[in-house]
């Protein structure tokens, strides 16, 4: 019985373990989904100053915590990147920033696509910290940092009657 | 002395039902968000295709422009039969007058029908066109371990417009008359000289006619607006064509540009006797593009050559 123990304690904790580091993955896939659907609804809106404030205020709000549980964003960065529709040439800019002319719907680089591009720092806890003697353990003892990074296409190239400029540039 | 009852083989089995249990139900969320993913770019590309419907050919904004004209049409005929027929030194242009008057309203008549016979083909083809889609979306069975995808349905269908669109109609800044008419009764937006979308711009003499100017996104610096997909909370209702699955009687007074789709599905699982089922919906509001700039009329110079008089 004695020795049967034995073994029954190891599987126990081999399988603590392993649950304990298998809500990583599936917090990772959450938080993967979830800035896929975020990402995909911020292009989905008439100008781009509503997307850009939705990072700026909710993620930095957040910044520690988000909806999910166990996963803390540290650093979230909204870039848009515009591909020439023959895919030689390629920009990344600033969403706070006016979008050069040459690359505007009716620039000389165009027409070319627009991607909502969003980078995301996050560290995600395993399902229970366990203190490992002081030591920080990613996975066990400390969180482990993941960069997740998102992207979805602009949706609307349209132009604003009342100011005359493209929505993307907004 | 050892348990030879054998125990550890007991143990075993239960570990490797536990992770059985564990794969399937991994498998089944990620089932779930497999359809489901699945399901949302069927329904983008269903409400992009069938918001084409819409303006194809820019049908939508010529229809627009024409009833527009139609109306300084009435509005200027009107005028000139009432100076004809208010004034002795022009009395005897007053049949004639009049004549243009009546060829005027027949054809704004005429154009109301015309319009009214665009919406209804808008839906129903816009209808159509997503009704055949599910179909043959449904032809291809989802095969998917322990899960059983239900054939997909429309849940929901609406048609409408974009919320603060204007139509693509330009003010009438050359008939000075009309334009007062129509920025007294708050028909036109001062700031960008459009008309308002979805109106009904009635004349005060000829109030038996409706012009009926529907919302569409209009062209700027000739820019036309490309169709997109777009947020819900953008999207206004004008018809419902499908609720909770069941299609309803529509008519629509305007245009649509926009509609609003969610389709559903159930997933069941696989050889329970009692059914787990679960709901996957999905909603999606597709806008269609926007008018196209008025082509200027290209006037040919006429060529003389040299010996010709």
């Amino acid at each position: 019985m004695a020795e049967f123990s034995c073994y029954l304690a190891i599987l126990v904790a081999f399988g603590l373990i392993l649950i304990d580091l298998a809500a990583i993955p599936l917090r990772l896939g959450q938080l993967d989904s979830t800035l896929a659907q975020r990402v995909h609804q911020m292009t989905m809106e008439d100008r781009l100053s509503k997307s850009r404030k939705e990072i700026d205020n909710n993620f930095q709000l957040n910044q520690t915590q988000t909806s999910i549980e166990g996963v803390h964003i540290e650093d979230a960065n909204l870039t848009i990147l515009a591909i020439s529709r023959q895919g030689d040439q390629t920009i990344s800019l600033d969403p706070h920033k006016p979008i050069p002319s040459a690359w505007l719907p009716d620039g000389t680089n165009c027409p070319c696509t627009y991607q909502l591009n969003l980078k995301v720092h996050a560290k995600i806890d395993p399902l229970a910290i366990v203190p490992i003697a002081g030591r920080n353990v990613p996975g066990l003892s400390a969180p482990v940092e993941f960069a997740v990074d998102q992207s979805s296409n602009w949706e609307n190239l349209g132009r604003d009657p009342y100011t005359g400029q493209f929505y993307i540039n907004e | 002395m050892r348990n030879k009852s054998g125990s550890l083989l007991l143990l075993m089995l239960g570990v490797l039902a536990l992770l059985l249990i564990a794969v399937s139900v991994y498998s089944g969320f990620s089932s779930v968000l497999f359809v489901q993913q699945k399901l949302q770019e069927q329904t983008e590309n269903m409400a992009m295709e069938a918001v084409q419907n819409f303006n194809s050919g820019d049908r939508g904004g010529r229809m627009n422009n024409v009833v527009a004209a139609c109306r300084e049409l009435v509005f200027n005929s009107r005028k000139v039969y009432s100076i004809a027929a208010g004034s002795k030194q022009y009395m005897v242009f007053a049949p004639l007058a009049q004549l243009y008057l009546e060829e005027s309203r027949d054809s704004a008549l005429f154009m109301g029908k015309e319009r009214d016979k665009l919406v209804t083909l808008s839906l129903t083809e816009a209808h159509k066109s997503l009704k055949n889609h599910v179909n043959n979306y449904n032809k291809n069975e989802m095969l998917l371990p322990w899960i059983k995808v239900e054939p997909v349905f429309i849940s929901d269908l609406q048609a409408g417009y974009v919320s603060g669109t204007e139509s693509n109609v330009s003010a009438p800044l050359g008939n000075a008359d009309l334009l007062e008419y129509d920025s007294q009764q708050k028909y036109l937006d001062s700031k960008t000289n459009l008309y308002l979308g979805n109106i009904s711009a009635r004349l005060p003499e000829d109030s038996d006619l409706t012009f009926k100017i529907s919302c569409l996104a209009p062209p700027v610096q000739g820019t036309a607006s490309p169709s997109r997909l777009g947020s819900p909370q953008e999207f206004r209702p004008l018809v419902t064509m499908v609720k909770n699955g069941e299609p309803a009687v529509y008519k629509s007074d305007y245009l649509p540009s926009a509609v609003q789709v969610k389709l559903a599905t159930e997933l069941a699982l696989k050889g329970m006797i009692s059914r787990a089922e679960a709901p996957v919906n999905v909603s999606v509001t597709g806008i269609g593009n926007g008018a196209s700039p008025i082509p200027l009329p290209t006037l040919k110079a006429e060529t003389v050559s040299p010996g010709r008089r």
